[in-house]
């Protein structure tokens, strides 16, 4: 099993996590235009993780943006090519149709999988859509669902399992309190106040950021691992620190030995 | 006329008023196959009959499949369509890849639009659509000027439609789950409720986008070439639909396009959305 990791901040004890952990294969880096927490100084912190990772010699997966218009759309394509030159990267979570194709054109060999943040744009429900992407040039896609995960193997699609689906109550294109996505200028520090939001109903919801609240599902059920041991070959974990990558990866490990026991002890049966 | 008004029907009766009022295209959803709630869609056998209402009175039908569509219901949806050309539908509004793709096999007559909800950014995703065969894109409501004109010069040979009336998605279309978390089950939409900014605020502050009237700006899109102007609210009562069908086709009418000059002229460069 190839296991990722994909944290709010890469910071230099997560590298040294990733780096001493011979089973973590790399990590997922970006999107840096919306990402604040995991690089501070945007595209400068991108090439200065890109070069971390060269260093320890961990894989990087490259989580391109969420709005890919003509604002954006020349840079970060020039600047996917660059990083594919310079540091090796060749696999990218992709959530735009049109960023896929130009990838592919640029770099005819990348491994372009539908981030599980394209949900919005591309709700992949269907077998129909999952060929439709693969003619277009994906080979994987991002997954939390246990029975999709089986779905995608049928159709010859790498499964890249998501332990850890983060779920966002809204996000936002311009942050509702002025933040300035698009620069990446925060005028009001909102976000790193935890300021919370009260409805009329009484329910609250935090401000985090360009997201109004966000939490992470982690999906422990027998018929997740299940079809995670029997048709994934890789597996994202996701979290937002070091302290919850290490319990999430111990977790992970904990659960792959039982479910491979199990397999072994079915085998052994038959 | 280079321009159509396109208006929300919720119910069959609806459209005969938004016709007088001033649309020349009606649009309805496909019953449980659209973004909105199943009251506000219509069945096969209403729409048949919306098509005979709207093509005796000289407007179109187009006609809503853009909710999500599962493997169970693929099948389903897919005979629908050839069923709705059969009535004679002008044109269907897909959010989904695979339908789109089947659609663009299956359809001759009736044309194909990519919905707001396929999320279009950029060129190149328009370059996809239209060698599928779709002839109009719904461009995203939250893409600012630039980025519409980069698309409209990027792919002048594509007819472009914008949400010019209504409630609009603030936030980025179909992610957010605030209205099912605020309300639970029942149909609201979240982001319009008031909240307060802190436990102990007593400043209440709305945390989505107003809705939005381009009538007194439409000159502007008019000149970029945009052709359809939609009004948003299948759910809201068709007689609250009127005010704004009739003033948005006042405004249309009054528009002094210069027929040789585009605004798009003005705006194309070689970098802007024409990426080799």
């Amino acid at each position: 099993m190839n296991c990722y990791l994909r944290i709010d901040c890469i910071s230099p004890d997560v590298l040294d996590f990733i780096k001493e952990t011979t089973d973590i294969q790399g990590a997922i880096l970006g999107d840096y235009t919306c990402n604040r927490r995991m690089f501070a100084g945007g595209y400068a912190g991108l090439i200065k993780n890109a070069g971390d990772f060269k260093l320890i010699n961990k894989e990087i997966i490259l989580q391109t943006p969420l709005y890919m218009t003509s604002r954006k759309f020349e840079e970060i394509i020039d600047g996917i090519s660059f990083l594919h030159q310079e540091y090796g990267v060749k696999k990218f979570l992709v959530q735009d149709v049109g960023v896929l194709s130009m990838i592919l054109k640029i770099i005819p060999d990348a491994e372009c999988i539908w981030s599980q943040m394209g949900r919005n744009r591309g709700n992949v429900l269907n077998m129909d859509s999952v060929m439709f992407l693969k003619d277009q040039g994906l080979t994987g896609m991002e997954l939390c669902s246990g029975s999709r995960i089986s779905m995608l193997n049928a159709c010859g699609m790498k499964a890249y399992a998501l332990y850890g689906s983060i779920r966002y109550m809204t996000i936002s294109r311009n942050c509702y309190n002025k933040c300035f996505h698009d620069r990446a200028i925060c005028r009001i520090d909102c976000c790193n106040h935890s300021e919370v939001l009260t409805t009329e109903t009484g329910k609250t919801i935090t401000v985090d950021g360009f997201f109004l609240g966000k939490n992470y599902f982690y999906d422990d059920s027998p018929a997740y691992w299940r079809s995670v041991v029997d048709h994934c070959e890789n597996l994202i974990i996701q979290c937002e620190n070091l302290e919850e990558t290490i319990y999430y990866y111990e977790t992970y490990k904990e659960t792959m030995k039982i479910y491979e026991q199990d397999f072994c002890s079915n085998s052994s049966i038959k | 006329m280079n321009y159509e008004v396109l208006a929300p029907a919720g119910e069959l009766k609806a459209i005969l008023p938004l016709i007088d009022a001033g649309a020349n295209a009606i649009y309805v959803g496909l019953k449980g196959h659209s973004s909105r709630p199943a009251r506000a869609d219509l069945t096969l056998k209403e729409i048949e009959n919306a098509v005979e209402l709207c093509h005796a009175n000289g407007a179109r039908l187009h006609v809503a499949i853009n909710g999500g569509i599962a493997n169970d219901d693929f099948s389903e949806v897919k005979r629908s369509l050839s069923t709705l050309e059969k009535y004679g539908v002008d044109a269907v509004i897909i959010s989904d890849w695979g339908m789109l793709k089947q659609a663009s096999q299956l359809l001759n007559t009736t044309e194909l639009h990519a919905s707001t909800l396929l999320g279009v950014y950029n060129v190149e995703t328009v370059r996809i659509l239209k060698n599928m065969g779709v002839t109009r894109v719904v461009l995203s409501t939250n893409l600012f000027i630039d980025e519409i004109i980069a698309i409209m010069s990027g792919v002048p040979d594509m007819e472009y439609e914008i949400v010019a009336d209504g409630g609009i998605c603030y936030n980025d279309n179909r992610i957010c789950e605030l209205s099912h978390y605020v309300k639970e089950s029942e149909y609201r939409v979240g982001c319009r409720e008031a909240y307060y900014l802190n436990a102990e605020s007593n400043t209440k502050v709305s945390i989505g986008s107003k809705a939005i009237s381009l009538s007194e700006i439409i000159q502007a899109f008019a000149e970029l070439g945009i052709i359809s102007y939609k009004i948003e609210g299948r759910t809201i009562h068709y007689q609250d639909i009127i005010p704004h069908t009739r003033k948005l086709s006042e405004a249309l009418k009054n528009t002094d396009i210069q027929k040789n000059v585009s605004a798009l002229h003005y705006f194309k460069r070689t970098n802007m959305g024409d990426y080799p």
